[in-house]
This record gives C-alpha cells, sequence and structure tokens, in this order.
C-alpha cells in the first residue's frame, strides 16, 4: 500500500465531508415571515391598482357614452357648454385631475394603508 | 404537495401554499446565494428579491422543467447581475483559475491541524477563494445533488463545462490545501488512528 495515495485518498474523502457540509451562516428566523409581508404588499397594492383601473375605466366608459348619446340630439343647446370647456381647459383637466386623485387616494392608498396597518395589527 | 399544485395554490394568493414554497426552496436559494455572493450583508436581501421575482413570475412557469431548477435558474441569473453590478468578473476560463497562494499560515499549531473541524474550515476556505462559476457548480452538485442535466439548465453551461468545473475545482481545492497545510500527512495519519 502506498502511504502517499492513501493520504490523498483521506484528503478527498475530507473534501466530499466539507463540500457537502451546510454553511455555517442561516438565514435570519424572520426571513420567511419578512418576505410574507412583502409578498402579501405587493400583492395587496397590485390588486388595488387592479380594482382602481376598472373603476376608472367604467365611469370614464360611462361618461363617453353619455356625451355621445347626447352630443347629437341636445348638438345646439351643448355647444356653448362645450365651448365654456374648451376656453377654460386649464380649469377642466385640474378639476379632472383633482377628482382622478381624490378617487386614486380614496380607493386605493386609503386601503393600502389601512390594509397594512390590520396586517401589522394582527401581529404575522 | 407537488409542484403543480403548489403553484396553482401561489397563484391563488394562498398564504399557507406562498409559505410552504419559501420554506421548501429557502435553503437552495441561500446555499446558491452565499456561495456565489460571499458572505455580506446584501445575500440575504438578494435571496428576499429572488424570491419576490419567483412570486411574481410564477405564472409564467411552464412547468418544461423541476420547479426547483426553475427557482434555482433565478437564483443564479439574478446573482450573477448582482456580481456584475458590483464590477465582480465571473467568467474565468477552467484553464486560467490558479489556486490562491496564502502567506498566512492556515494553521497556528500542528495540534490544530489535527482537528478535522479545523481542516473543513480550511477546506472552505480554499472553497471560498474559488471563482464564483466554480463555486456555484460545486455547490449545486455537492451540497444540493443536483444531476448534470439539472446544473446545465440552471447555469447554461455545457455539460462539458460543468464537468470541468468540477474536476478542476476539486483539484483546486485539493492543492489549495495543501498549500496552506504543507504537512498534510501526520494530519491523516492522527485521523486514522483515531
Amino acid at each position: 500500500m502506498n502511504p502517499e495515495n492513501d493520504h490523498l485518498k483521506e484528503l478527498d474523502a475530507l473534501i466530499t465531508e466539507a463540500l457537502k457540509e451546510k454553511p455555517e451562516w442561516e438565514l435570519s428566523l424572520s426571513f420567511t415571515d419578512t418576505l410574507l409581508r412583502k409578498v402579501e404588499k405587493r400583492l395587496t397594492w397590485r390588486e388595488l391598482i387592479r380594482e382602481f383601473a376598472m373603476k376608472t375605466g367604467i365611469v370614464a366608459g360611462s361618461l363617453v357614452v353619455l356625451l355621445v348619446c347626447l352630443i347629437f340630439p341636445l348638438r345646439e343647446s351643448l355647444n356653448p357648454f362645450l365651448l365654456l370647456i374648451v376656453e377654460h381647459w386649464q380649469l377642466v383637466t385640474g378639476a379632472g385631475f383633482l377628482i382622478l386623485f381624490t378617487f386614486f387616494s380614496d380607493q386605493v392608498l386609503l386601503k393600502f394603508f389601512s390594509k397594512q396597518r390590520l396586517y401589522a395589527g394582527s401581529g404575522s | 404537495m407537488d409542484d403543480a399544485t403548489l403553484i396553482a395554490q401561489v397563484q391563488n394568493g394562498n398564504e399557507h401554499a406562498n409559505r410552504f414554497l419559501i420554506e421548501k426552496y429557502k435553503n437552495l436559494v441561500w446555499h446558491m446565494v452565499l456561495r456565489m455572493v460571499d458572505q455580506t450583508e446584501d445575500a440575504e436581501d438578494l435571496c428576499q428579491e429572488i424570491f419576490l421575482r419567483v412570486f411574481k413570475d410564477i405564472g409564467k412557469f411552464r412547468g418544461e422543467s423541476k420547479l426547483s431548477t426553475w427557482i434555482g435558474t433565478i437564483s443564479y441569473n439574478m446573482s450573477v447581475t448582482y456580481l456584475r453590478k458590483k464590477g465582480k468578473n465571473i467568467m474565468v476560463s477552467v484553464d486560467d483559475y490558479l489556486p490562491v497562494a496564502s502567506d498566512k499560515p492556515a494553521v497556528e499549531s500542528a495540534d490544530e491541524a489535527f482537528d478535522k473541524s479545523s481542516m473543513k474550515k480550511i477546506v472552505h476556505r480554499v472553497i471560498d477563494s474559488l471563482p464564483v462559476q466554480y463555486r456555484t457548480v460545486i455547490t449545486l452538485f455537492y451540497l444540493e445533488e443536483l444531476s448534470y442535466k439539472e446544473i446545465e439548465e440552471i447555469t447554461g453551461m455545457p455539460d462539458g463545462t460543468i464537468k470541468s468545473y468540477l474536476n478542476r475545482g476539486r483539484q483546486a481545492i485539493r492543492e489549495g490545501v495543501l498549500q496552506l497545510v504543507p504537512d498534510m500527512r501526520p494530519v491523516v495519519n492522527k485521523e486514522v488512528i483515531n
């Protein structure tokens, strides 16, 4: 028996054993809970945005349909109103943004933060 | 729970399924990240980012491979991106790497060398000094016990390259250990006696 070969075989066995060993460092105990909170947060946000987009789409679509339905029979009486909108387009756009932002705050931001508070309060 | 059921449950937003998926695969992700990006504070954050990507993209998983392989691929790609952002070169040819020589003695005394756990620490020190690709392939093969095919799917390396990395990696570890502990013979003999 060659002692040099035995020595290398022993070393190889030691290396294999070391390679199969789990690292000393471990994930923190709160890893799963922290991650689940992040996942929950992202899912909630995505869901609320989807709902907001759908509701906005429905409201905007209904307004467009209403406008199209009214514009032909009441073209004459609507003209001054349309002119007013064109003249004060900045004001109208600003009001539109304000309504949209209020709707967004109510439907997304408030719901998101209250859900987060509820989640944090439950201790999970 | 099989992969298909687990994926369906995760897609339905079942929190228990989310927890189960994390618990089942967190070691695979952690071991890969730890070996690829070293023991930095960023490793755990990167693991979180990897799982967030898994949850985001789970709808794209077509079941062509095992879920573990798919998660391993995401872990590998995101770790590579992280290393590139940090400006680290990960592409080292199997022919280019030479074990890193160290001026510092690996063991303070002969007695320390006789301790098997100290020897394992030395082996781990040598592993840590290997290039990323070596460490990744070695971890997937020995620690996660994945097949060549699975490692190929995860890393995108050809079968031959994986085998080369494994062989050269082992050789480099052996040479590295012998370099750090030149007088290995008594160590091994003592182990045999014990």
